[in-house]
């Protein structure tokens, strides 16, 4: 009944102040859902982590970044670029003696379209361009012919591998499928990047068409775990060189224009990466070991993990220093706003402790007030962070860009991310503004507690 | 005639200084004893600025006295916490307020339901109890009504409503009709007999001799003491306060 009392009250006077409150409001809510935006980004990089370690499991690959030390070199741009070009980097994988399989396709360039058989035999798929390496790191199973190998991967050759689902449906049986020529129309939607600056340009959709052979097939399998985890919601894709779709496209590849400057390699052990990247060292020292301002980076993908998570932790933890501050000054501001209150109410906490309202009765109407202030900004505040989350995903790319690190914002670019505020999100703000509402709004309701009951009625 | 009437207020020697920065302290009350009885009706009276609110104040536990012992119903509150003060207030003492001090932005009827809220008493019991008392005093009708809505004289009605609302022993009232037209003042002061007719112990500060006149018992104050007191018609009941210093 008190409690009803209390809210009763502090309604009242919420809206018999509305401009200060909403003054105090704002400063609470900016406070709050930048803590909010911060914990998202904390959830975000653990997601990130989550996926890439069980996607590692798949196939661990080693990061080669030529140019760039990202341990050392956080913030150093080079003056001169360090590229390895296609051919050097084929030869150096074909001189490992098997330690490296192929570098990996990294590339979301797609065909999205139509491939017939006949016009009664068609099938409405997604052709993903991948390398030679794929089915290792897939774990893709084959039930009928095979793979396309690593120089069919590096020419681009016309060459595709199909799902059992879609063989079935356009040649009736697996076995039916190998050798077969199929036709195909669709569409290419290439992603642009500014090869300096990563910054995201327009989408450029390409027509294309042509005819491809059937490799082989392979097993379909629904979980999701056989594809990989950027194209496992395009049921059953349909595998081909990326090379292929950059030749039919006719794309320039926007890395390798003047030659690659970060290569995926893809070694034969994912479980034990030394030899593999002791021959990457090598052969990057081999071409620009003489330069003394040579820097480069060797790293398989769990480490990489670990180095991302270091440098966006700098940039987390800048966020959190500021929206502490935001915090703080939001908290500054309700304890004004409640000192002037108090102040204010002055008199009526006198007419109170003449009719039997105790310190503790008084303490409590305005620390309700106060708690109730937050509460409010922080409903708003959560409303905020989601809306931030969604702008803030809608310009990752532009935020990844402001990470002091050029080959992690390529690895960040080249990562589904999302940024939603979790319910642990939300538990932890609300936690966070009732906390400020109380330790910032104890020091005015003390005071008016503590008012000496004739002073405060003779208040004027 | 004299009957035998157990003591409400029993004030012994009491002092209050204000220290308005050393090394200036002022005495506002020079050592009082004065003892009212249950059931009395006590005028105080004074010209302004001898000390009568100060009194009232001890009288009514929102403020302690410098020195001198107090005996609030036989036990000695002049030390006592403000828990236990305020819980005293609450449920032992009413005052009417020359400036009515009605809660802002709140009902009648919450007004006179804020004592008993304090005093921890049931939704249902509140709203009943405190109809009934609007309805002792003639505001009835206008238990919905904020304070802004109400003239000065329907204020302190509700006021003393909201006095009675813990049935308290004492009722303290500053110059209620202070504020007031005297065909409104009547009204009120009609209230106060009609509440002593009841039993109530009251005592009134005015400034009106006429009012004083109706009282049974007028204390006369200057300069903080005690220059007459038309005396009581009562005796002490056992003699308990008497032996407690
Ligand atoms: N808190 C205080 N600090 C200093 N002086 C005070 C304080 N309270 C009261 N006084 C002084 O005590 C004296 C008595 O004040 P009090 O209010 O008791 O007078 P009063 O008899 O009620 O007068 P009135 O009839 O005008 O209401 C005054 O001179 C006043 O200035
Ligand atoms: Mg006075």
């Amino acid at each position: 009944m008190m409690l009803f009392e209390n809210l009763r009250q502090a309604y009242n006077s919420l809206v018999l102040n509305k401009k200060r409150t909403i003054l105090t409001m704002i400063g609470i809510i900016i406070g709050l859902s930048s803590v909010l935006l911060i914990v998202s980004v904390g959830d975000v990089i653990s997601n990130i982590a989550e996926k890439y370690l069980i996607n590692a499991t798949g196939g661990n690959t080693i990061y080669f970044i030529s140019g760039i030390d990202v341990d050392s070199d956080i913030d150093h741009k080079p003056e001169r670029r360090y590229p390895f070009t296609e051919d050097e980097i084929y030869d150096f994988i074909d001189s490992t003696n098997g330690e490296i399989l192929d570098i990996s396709s990294n590339s979301s360039v797609n065909v999205s379209g139509n491939f017939m058989l006949d016009d009664k035999h068609k099938s409405n798929v997604a052709m993903q361009g991948v390398t030679s390496s794929y089915e290792v790191t897939s774990k893709m199973r084959l039930t009928n012919g095979r793979f396309f190998n690593r120089n069919e991967s590096r020419y681009g050759k016309p060459v595709i591998v199909i799902s059992d689902i879609a063989a079935k449906a356009l040649f009736g049986s697996s076995a039916d499928a190998v050798g077969k020529v199929l036709d195909f129309q669709g569409q290419v939607s290439v992603p642009q990047y500014d090869p300096e600056t990563y910054m995201p340009l327009d989408d450029v959709v390409i027509k294309v068409s042509g005819n491809v052979v059937v490799l082989g097939v392979y097993e379909y399998i629904s979980d999701g775990k056989s594809a990989d985890i950027r194209t496992d919601d395009m049921e059953t894709a349909v595998y081909c060189p990326s090379q292929f779709i950059n030749d039919i496209a006719d794309l320039e590849e926007s890395s390798s224009v003047n030659g690659f400057n970060i290569v995926q390699f893809v070694p034969a052990d994912p479980t034990d990466t030394t030899t593999a990247q002791d021959m990457i060292r090598n052969f990057a020292l081999e071409k620009y070991g003489s330069d003394e301002d040579y820097r480069f980076t060797v790293k398989d993908q769990m480490a990489m993990l670990s180095t991302i998570t270091g440098a966006v932790s700098i940039i987390t933890v800048a966020f959190i220093v500021i929206s502490a501050i935001s915090l703080l000054v939001g908290g500054i501001v309700l304890m004004n706003t409640m000192l002037v209150t108090v102040t204010e109410r002055t008199k009526e906490i006198g007419i109170k402790k003449a009719l039997g309202a105790r310190n503790s009765t008084i303490r409590a109407q305005f620390l309700f007030e106060s708690a109730l202030i937050c509460l409010i900004s922080c409903a708003v505040g959560v409303f905020l962070g989601m809306f931030f989350g969604m702008i803030i995903e809608s310009n990752l790319d532009r935020i990844i860009s402001l990470v002091p690190n050029e080959g992690i914002q390529y690895f960040l670019l080249n990562s589904d991310i999302h940024v939603t505020p979790s319910l642990n999100a939300i538990i932890i703000s609300t936690t966070f503004s009732l906390a400020v509402g109380l330790i910032f709004g104890l020091y005015p309701a003390n005071k008016g507690a503590k008012m000496q009951p004739v002073e405060a009625l003779r208040y004027e | 005639m004299t009957n035998e009437k157990k003591v409400v207020v029993d004030l012994q020697g009491i002092i209050k200084r204000f220290y308005i920065g050393q090394p200036n302290e002022l005495q506002i009350l020079n050592g009082m004893d004065i003892k009212v009885h249950e059931g009395e009706f006590v005028a105080i009276v004074g010209e302004s600025g001898s000390g009568k609110s100060t009194l009232m104040n001890i009288i009514g536990a929102l403020d302690r006295p410098t020195e001198g012992s107090y005996f609030f119903n036989g036990e000695d509150i002049s030390k006592l916490s403000d828990k236990k003060l305020s819980n005293i207030r609450n449920k032992q003492i009413g005052f009417v307020f020359q400036n009515f001090n009605l809660i802002p932005r709140t009902s009648a009827l919450k007004n006179v339901e804020i004592p008993m809220m304090y005093a921890g008493k049931g939704r249902k019991e509140r709203n009943t109890r405190a109809k009934e008392l609007l309805e002792i005093v003639g505001m009835a009708e206008r238990y919905d009504h904020n304070p802004n809505e109400l003239s000065g004289g329907q204020k302190q009605r509700v006021a003393i409503a909201r006095a009675m609302a813990n049935d308290p022993a004492l009722i303290l009232a500053d110059e209620p009709t202070g504020a007031l037209d005297t065909k409104t003042g009547r009204i009120v002061m009609d209230i106060f007999h009609k509440l002593h007719k009841s039993g109530k112990t009251i005592i009134l500060i005015t400034h009106s001799p006429e009012l004083a006149k109706e009282t049974e018992r007028i204390i006369t104050i200057s300069d903080g003491s005690v220059v007459s007191d038309t005396g009581t018609n009562v005796q002490d009941a056992g003699g308990e306060n008497n032996d407690a210093v």
